[in-house]
């Protein structure tokens, strides 16, 4: 995937439905459910059905940056939109886009991405969900292992319409580390190729924590010069 | 069923879903490990009904949004529906299997803010500015259909042969927490000093699966801070050598607060040596730390209207659905020393369920919160 | 395996190995043999992530600015619990139980914690929405909720300005003054009433506008206010839990009854339903309501045919040994025998020198051994010759017809369980029967409880540790309070004056004594507070209720009366005002038409029985003025002109009124500001004092004369205000006269009481102090509170009774009219009509009072709404279903409630417990409004020894209990 160069701000790229977001040649990226077995919970495990697991089987993902921001826009189709936690058992619905956060030079050096990064191979995860009203930037090491920053420099706007959901990401292509002896983020830089991948929770099929639908690889991400 | 040849890749895929299955044992065992374990015992034959625990509870820790519907102490009308309603029907826990080896969890319901009921919001100024004509004191919006305490004081059985008795519950900061095995986010543990249970607020994303999975449903879901929330068993008295409010408030004494290990505490005793105190449910697989001594009941009357002192009033089917097989020898061991102090003998039993002293009931949480010069900013 | 991924079940088969191999590494949780963890919280893969930081949320909030010492100044019974209050950021944030009470006894249990759920939300009970903060005066009509927030000088002017009308127009008399149980320490209490009594007004006994008389125990012991402290409940081996409910009402003591069981004791409890305090019992035995005296008849009669009364007990203790004339039915008296002959002076026949024997008056000592049974004759003064019989003897013939079979009958307990009940209380080392106020409350109660009684009498169970019944019991350990007080009245300016009152009142109590060399201590006590309560204007509700505020007309109801009743209600009530029974307090009188009603901390609204029909109806468009002073909106309030807002029980500094119950005065301190422009009430007295005299010499207006020609002067009326200027003031006086009285400890002052919380009294007994000398009892540190211990132990001092005797046998005419001379059993009369069911009722757990019924917090522990119970079947069949509104009525009035259907009750019978607030149901009609409040005619007999009122005694007692009702789905 192509992150294309443009000019436009932040402000005009935030928007979900910035007409210039279409004329972005995208990917399609299919997803799949996560492994049961890799749920860290016995509990999951042992109550949940994979078949059932992952109800969003495809994203339509477009990139772009203008040299000091980079945008994902994500659009996929949900039929019910879950926005508030208005019971017990509703779910919001949820996307993140995950990398490592270490620059990966081969097999060994790739964090395992079903099973969120290990250790001393963390991955970053950009995070939206419905009900909250800012982006969280989080981190890994394996799976159960997510934590949190409380500083975030990500941004995401989204919009749910007529049975779909367009959500935009942006973020620094550079941000500063709280603690640089165990970064949290992911440094991109123009004309890089970075690793992907995507998440998505249909709150609907009760989607939260691991139980979600992901894209099973890593995608190449460039930011075109 | 025969199998077919499996690929390089399948075979490592395998192998390592083996090793991350070991890991997730590994680290659930660490969060579930303590070196003490504190516990209680509930005497519900000393138990009124009053709610003061669930007051005193409720005014310490759970008085502010989001937990304003939690009554993280309740206290119910057996038989009955509960909090949260039905919520011996929900499932969880654990099928224990292979000799009591293998805790296999079961799929539990998650249940609703109705089955719990709300914090009803009340409409005074309608009435203060209102009149009998225009309206009355009720709830704002929604009319309830369950509350906390809704059927209280109702029951079972036929008059004159009814019968009830009162069940203050807590989270029962089991030895094998079903919550904690089943939170993805390992934000559940077990404090290691003394076996606390405890949701890790600041790692917890409110995701529930300890609320399916408890087959107590004693875990609420703070919907404003998207929390999971339980009792903590008042940690910062205990640490502090107080006993948790609910215990040391109870003006009915039915509490007692111990280390489980302690075999000169009431604790011990009651649980281990005279094992007249049971877990509630123990087929929920998750050894609790809470017991119980079940209740006894005037006998009941004949068609006649005579009283049948052979007769318990209380089917004893029932006590064992609660308390499990052991329940019948429990009580029959508790009429027997109360037998005995009929006849002016002694029981060491007794002696500990009367609790002349107190503050004997909390050894060694007994200390008094006034003796602390715990004041803000001042910790001592 | 398939890549596509796997279900558990899929993994469990694609694995091939077997179930249990799969589970074993895939589900287990072996229960690992050596666990050799380190110290550190986090599992491996959760290295560098803090566990225990977040774990400081938590211990922040256990944190608190402030602990101050509080109670709740309330008439719960006993109350008094201490406890500690936590503020934070200038708030009250909760309250625990102070917990700190000092072994009494160590072979027994010792009294911590005392509290209860209502006690430790009243930090929530402050701030809740109906809290008020400021004056309000009515600018709509009344009742129609448009109001106006007024300043504390507009309102005080108002109400004085208003006073003094009234007391132009119609005399001091009408302005009423209804003081409740619902607010207020003994001193703000006090501080309240005063410029009410110093200006005449009628006040209406508080025990008597409640209901909470023990008419039994009083025709039977000649008081009520004795009782022991809750710690003796430990004690005894059988205890009788009947017409009381102590899981609901005794929550801090009831730890004494369960541990008594442990400790051996046999506890059972009869009522007509599986009570909330029958599931604790070894045994309950049921009986239809209100029909317990049959019973306990029956259990008498078993006693006396088994031989198994204790003969000197009651020839000693009881009149039962007294000759009773067999023409007259009245007591053989010296006035018979003699010319000038003393109406009290009694009988015994000593079968040994064959003669009649004078009772001695002074003493229970006896003079010979009486005879209790047999007919004899007996000379009289005017030569006729009579037949006499001990009264044992006729209560024999009484008992008759009460065989557990025909008993059974009238009652409805199988009668092999009331044989077995007999002799249960036979065996018995001692019997406690824990009577509250509930039996006091049905038509027919006085005889419940004179059985009750008599079930004592013959088994000599009471005056001894582990033994008793116990009635209502206040003010009997601070009497500082009260010679305080007078030093107010006296307006002295320097303190301890209160000492040379005391002087005072002690010559008081030697002159009276003067009268009657016989006569007790305590009965002089009770003469002295007699002719001080008439002095107060203090009055039963009985004849204000009766000739102004619409009772005559529902009193008058023959078919709502026992059909034993000969005459008219009217016809008995103007007999007794003709006789001058109610001489000085038959006010205000019937042409006195009620001006002014001052409420204080109640709400006579929802207390009076049908008080929604009766008052509102009938006194409320006469009055020209209704202030009501509270701290929380009430219905009554709702209805009234001016509100003041009083401060709560953390926002001043008070005890409340204490009792032998609970033998600790115990201190509330102000621990934070009173909300907005409330203000405690020896403020609001002070305030309303000054603007009262302003008023009056603005108006020139301040000299008067009351019906009784006593005089007032308004002058220098406020004078009293200067006494004492501070709460803390008032009480340190208070606590030094005590313990001058030697009723509190040396040492105990104000300071010590911040400290501690509460004192033990040393010793209850004042000799002014009627209620203090009732108990009749030496107080040891080591020992609970036992009372009548002087009339049954060495000092055989006699009962403030006419005979002297705990009395069985009451032969005034109105009673022998009744044929209730000796305890019968009466059915319930059909008060309401002939409904189908019947409403009994008992307290809450939810409120003490109407305290607390409309907290938010205790609406959440029930189902938020009043509720009544009803029996599943009994529903069934009017198509009832659990949770259903239904409509409850009766020939009065009628109510909708929901209910709840519970095995418990029986099928002919519906339970509501109260207090709900009227404006908690639609039409703000509670269960209160079908009560038509009626009293039993006999209560206003008088004019007979201790047949006479006097402040809480020998009140009429509105029935509220085993009325009729239908239900029908609403």
């Amino acid at each position: 995937m192509i992150a294309e160069k443009v000019n436009y701000s932040k402000d005009v790229l935030l928007d979900p439905n910035c007409p210039h977001w279409v004329k972005f040649k995208g990917e399609k990226m299919k997803l799949s459910a996560t492994p049961l077995a890799n749920q860290p919970s016995e509990y999951i495990k042992a109550t949940r059905d994979e078949k059932k697991v992952g109800k969003v089987k495809e994203v339509m993902v477009r990139a772009a940056h203008n040299g000091k921001e980079v945008f994902f826009h994500m659009e996929w189709l949900d039929a019910e939109k879950n926005l508030e936690i208005t019971a017990n058992d509703v779910f919001p619905d949820g996307a993140s886009i995950l990398f490592p956060i270490k620059p990966v030079t081969g097999k060994e050096t790739e964090p395992p991405i079903d099973e969120m990064g290990k250790k001393d191979l963390p991955v970053n995860a950009w995070q939206w969900r419905s009900d909250l009203k800012e982006a969280q930037n989080t981190w890994a090491e394996g799976l159960g292992t997510t934590s949190w920053s409380e500083k975030c420099s990500i941004t995401a706007r989204s919009q749910w319409k007529d049975g779909v959901w367009k959500l935009v990401f942006a973020r620094p292509l550079t941000v500063k580390e709280n603690n640089p002896k165990k970064p949290e983020s992911v440094q991109l830089a123009v004309g890089k190729t970075v690793k992907t991948g995507i998440s998505i929770w249909e709150g609907s099929n009760g989607e939260r924590a691991g139980l979600k639908a992901f894209s099973k690889e890593w995608k190449d991400l460039t930011l075109a010069k | 069923m025969a199998e077919k040849a499996k690929t390089a890749e399948e075979i490592a895929k395998e192998k390592r879903q083996k090793e991350l299955a070991k890991e997730l044992q590994a680290t659930k065992e660490r969060l579930r490990y303590s070196k003490r374990q504190i516990a209680s015992v509930v005497d519900l034959n000393k138990c009124i009904g009053c709610q003061t625990c669930s007051i005193a509870c409720k005014t310490l820790w759970t008085d502010d949004e989001g937990r304003d519907y939690m009554w993280w102490n309740t206290v119910n009308t057996q038989p009955g529906s509960g909090t949260p309603k039905d919520w011996e029907k929900m499932g969880g826990g654990y099928k224990v299997r292979f000799e009591g080896k293998v805790r296999e969890p079961i799929k539990g319901k998650l249940p609703t803010r109705d089955e719990f009921g709300e914090a009803w919001k009340f409409n005074y100024e309608e009435v203060h500015k209102g009149s009998s004509q225009t309206t009355y004191l009720k709830p704002i919006g929604k009319e309830p259909e369950w509350g906390m305490n809704w059927d209280e004081d109702q029951g079972g059985g036929v008059f004159p042969n009814a019968f009830y008795f009162y069940l203050p519950r807590i989270c029962n900061h089991c030895t094998y927490p079903t919550c904690l095995d089943a939170c993805p986010r390992n934000a559940i543990y077990k404090r290691q000093e003394d076996g606390i249970v405890v949701v890790d607020e600041k790692r917890c994303k409110g995701y529930r699966f300890c609320i399916e999975a408890c087959p107590y449903k004693k875990i609420y879901f703070n919907r404003k801070d998207v929390l999971g929330q339980k009792c903590i068993f008042c940690y910062p008295r205990i640490e502090k050598g107080v006993a948790p409010a609910c215990a040391r408030q109870c003006p009915a004494r039915v509490r007692w607060v111990g280390w489980l290990d302690d075999v000169q505490g009431p604790v011990h005793k009651l649980v281990k040596k005279w094992k007249v105190a049971l877990p509630l449910h123990p087929e929920y697989g998750t050894e609790p730390n809470v017991f119980y001594v079940p209740p006894l009941a005037p006998p009941r009357l004949d068609t006649t209207g005579k009283i049948d002192i052979l007769k318990p009033r209380i089917p004893l089917r029932y006590l064992e659905y609660l308390f499990g097989p052991e329940a019948g020898k429990a009580l029959t061991t508790l009429k027997a020393e109360m037998a005995k102090r009929r006849n002016g003998q002694p029981s060491e039993l007794t002696e500990i369920l009367i609790a002349k002293d107190w503050k004997g009931m909390f050894k060694p949480f007994d200390k008094d919160p006034l003796s602390l010069t715990w004041t803000r900013g001042k910790k001592g | 395996m398939s890549s596509k991924g796997f279900t558990r079940r899929e993994f469990l088969r694609g694995t091939g190995v077997s179930i249990a191999a799969l589970s074993l590494s895939r589900l287990t949780f072996l229960t690992s043999g050596g666990r050799a963890y380190g110290a550190e919280a986090g599992p491996e893969v959760m290295k560098g992530y803090e566990y225990r930081e977040w774990e400081e949320i938590y211990r922040e909030k256990w944190q608190w600015d402030k602990i101050t010492k509080g109670t709740h100044l309330v008439d719960c019974y006993p109350g008094s619990c201490s406890w500690n209050v936590y503020a934070k950021d200038g708030v009250v944030w909760r309250e625990e139980q102070a917990a700190n009470y000092p072994v009494v006894d160590p072979r027994a249990p010792d009294w911590n914690p005392r509290g209860c759920q209502k006690g430790c939300s009243y930090s929530n009970q402050m701030y809740n929405p109906e809290r008020l903060k400021y004056p309000i005066r009515r600018v709509g009509n009344r009742g129609e909720g448009k109001w106006k927030r007024i300043s504390w000088d507009e309102a005080l002017t108002e109400i004085a300005d208003k006073a003094l009308d009234a007391i132009k127009e119609a005399g001091p008399e009408s302005i009423i003054y209804e003081p409740g149980p619902g607010q207020g320490g003994y001193i703000h209490w006090i501080g309240y009433h005063l410029p009410w009594m110093l200006l005449g007004a009628t006040n209406l006994d508080l025990d008597a506008t409640i209901g909470d008389f023990n008419r039994g125990v009083y025709e039977s012991f000649g008081k009520f206010q004795f009782m022991d402290s809750v710690d003796g409940w430990f004690w005894g081996d059988l205890h009788i839990i009947w017409h009381m409910n102590p899981v609901y009402t005794r929550i801090p003591s009831y730890h004494f009854i369960s541990e008594a069981r442990y400790n051996g004791a046999t506890v059972v409890t009869v009522a007509p339903d599986y009570s909330p305090s029958a599931i604790h019992a070894d045994e309950w035995i049921p009986v239809n309501y209100g029909s317990d005296a049959a019973l306990c008849l029956a259990v008498a009669k078993i006693l006396v045919d088994e031989k198994l009364y204790k003969a000197d007990f009651i020839k000693e203790q009881t009149d039962l040994a007294f000759l009773v004339r067999k023409d007259t039915k009245r007591f053989l008296r010296e006035s018979d025998l003699k010319k000038d002959g003393k109406e009290d002076q009694f009988y015994f026949f000593d079968a040994k020198a064959n003669s009649i024997v004078k009772a001695p008056r002074g003493t229970l000592k006896l003079p010979c051994d009486p005879a209790l049974e047999g007919e004899y004759r007996v000379k009289l003064g005017d030569g006729k010759e009579v037949t006499v019989e001990p009264a044992f003897g006729l209560l024999k013939r009484t008992l008759a017809v009460y065989t557990p079979e025909a008993a059974s009958g009238m009652c409805g307990t199988n009668p092999d369980t009331i044989r077995r009940f007999a002799r249960m209380i036979a065996k018995a080392k001692g019997v406690q029967l824990l009577l509250g106020w509930d039996a006091c409350k049905y038509y027919h109660g006085d005889l419940i409880e004179r059985a009750m009684c008599l079930v004592l009498a013959l088994t000599g169970n009471w005056g001894k540790k582990g033994a008793g019944i116990r009635g209502w019991c206040t003010e009997a350990m601070f009497t500082g309070v009260l010679t305080a007080m007078s030093s107010i009245l006296s307006r002295q300016t320097t303190f301890s004056e209160s000492a040379r009152f005391t002087a005072r009142g002690m010559l008081t109590l030697a002159k009276i004594r003067a009268e009657d060399p016989d006569m007790t201590e305590e009965v002089a006590a009770i003469t002295m507070m007699k002719r001080m309560g008439r002095r107060m204007g203090w009055v039963p509700p009985t004849f204000y209720w009766y000739f102004h505020a619409g009772f005559k007309e529902t009193w008058n109801n023959r078919a709502w009366h026992d059909p034993s009743m000969k005459r008219t209600f009217d016809e008995y009530i103007h007999e007794g005002i003709k006789k001058g029974w109610y001489e000085g307090i038959d006010r205000p009188a019937p042409d006195q038409i009620p001006q002014i009603y001052i409420i204080y901390a109640t709400s006579p609204l929802r207390k009076t029985r049908g008080g929604m029909k009766h008052l509102l109806n009938n006194i409320w468009p006469k009055f020209k003025l209704i202030v009501d002073c509270n701290t929380r909106l009430s219905t009554t309030s709702l209805y009234s002109d001016i509100v003041l807002p009083a401060a709560g029980f953390y926002e001043k500094t008070d005890t409340r009124f204490p009792t032998p119950h609970v033998p600790f005065l115990t201190l509330t301190d102000k621990a934070v500001e009173p909300p907005g422009e409330a203000k405690d009430e020896f403020e609001i007295s002070r305030l309303l004092a000054k603007k009262i005299e302003e008023r009056a010499l603005a108006k020139g207006f301040t000299k008067y004369k009351n019906r009784a020609g006593r005089e007032y002067d308004l002058t220098n009326f406020s004078a009293y205000t200067e006494v004492f200027k501070t709460d803390d003031e008032f009480m340190e006086e208070a606590l030094k006269g005590s313990v001058d009285l030697g009723e509190l400890p040396k040492g105990t002052d104000l300071k010590k009481m911040r400290e501690v919380g509460f004192v033990r009294q040393s010793q209850p007994r004042a000799h002014l102090n009627p209620f203090s000398l009732g108990l009749a009892t030496d107080t040891r540190p080591d020992e609970p509170i036992v009372p009548l211990v002087w009339h049954v132990g060495d000092k055989k001092i006699p009962y403030p009774t006419l005979t002297g005797r705990v009395q069985f046998y009451i032969d005034h005419e109105w009673f022998i009219e009744a044929g209730e001379e000796l305890p019968v059993h009466k059915d319930n009369p059909k008060i309401g009509g002939n409904g189908q069911f019947r409403l009994t009722s008992g307290h809450l757990r939810w409120s003490v009072h109407s305290i607390w019924v409309t907290n938010e917090l205790m609406l959440r522990l029930h189902q938020g709404r009043p509720f009544m119970f009803m029996n599943p079947e009994a529903a069934k069949q009017k198509g009832i279903k659990d949770g259903d509104l239904v409509r409850v009525f009766n020939d009065f009035e009628s109510f909708n409630i929901n209910v709840k259907l519970t095995p418990s009750v029986r099928p002919d019978q519906v339970i509501c417990y109260h207090a709900w607030e009227p404006y908690q149901h639609k039409g703000w009609k509670s269960y209160d409004i079908a009560l038509p409040g009626m009293i039993k005619w006999l209560d206003i007999a008088g004019g007979y020894g201790h047949l006479n009122f006097w402040v809480f005694n020998w009140c009429t007692n509105p029935v509220d209990r085993g009325i009729a009702v239908d239900v029908v789905k609403a």
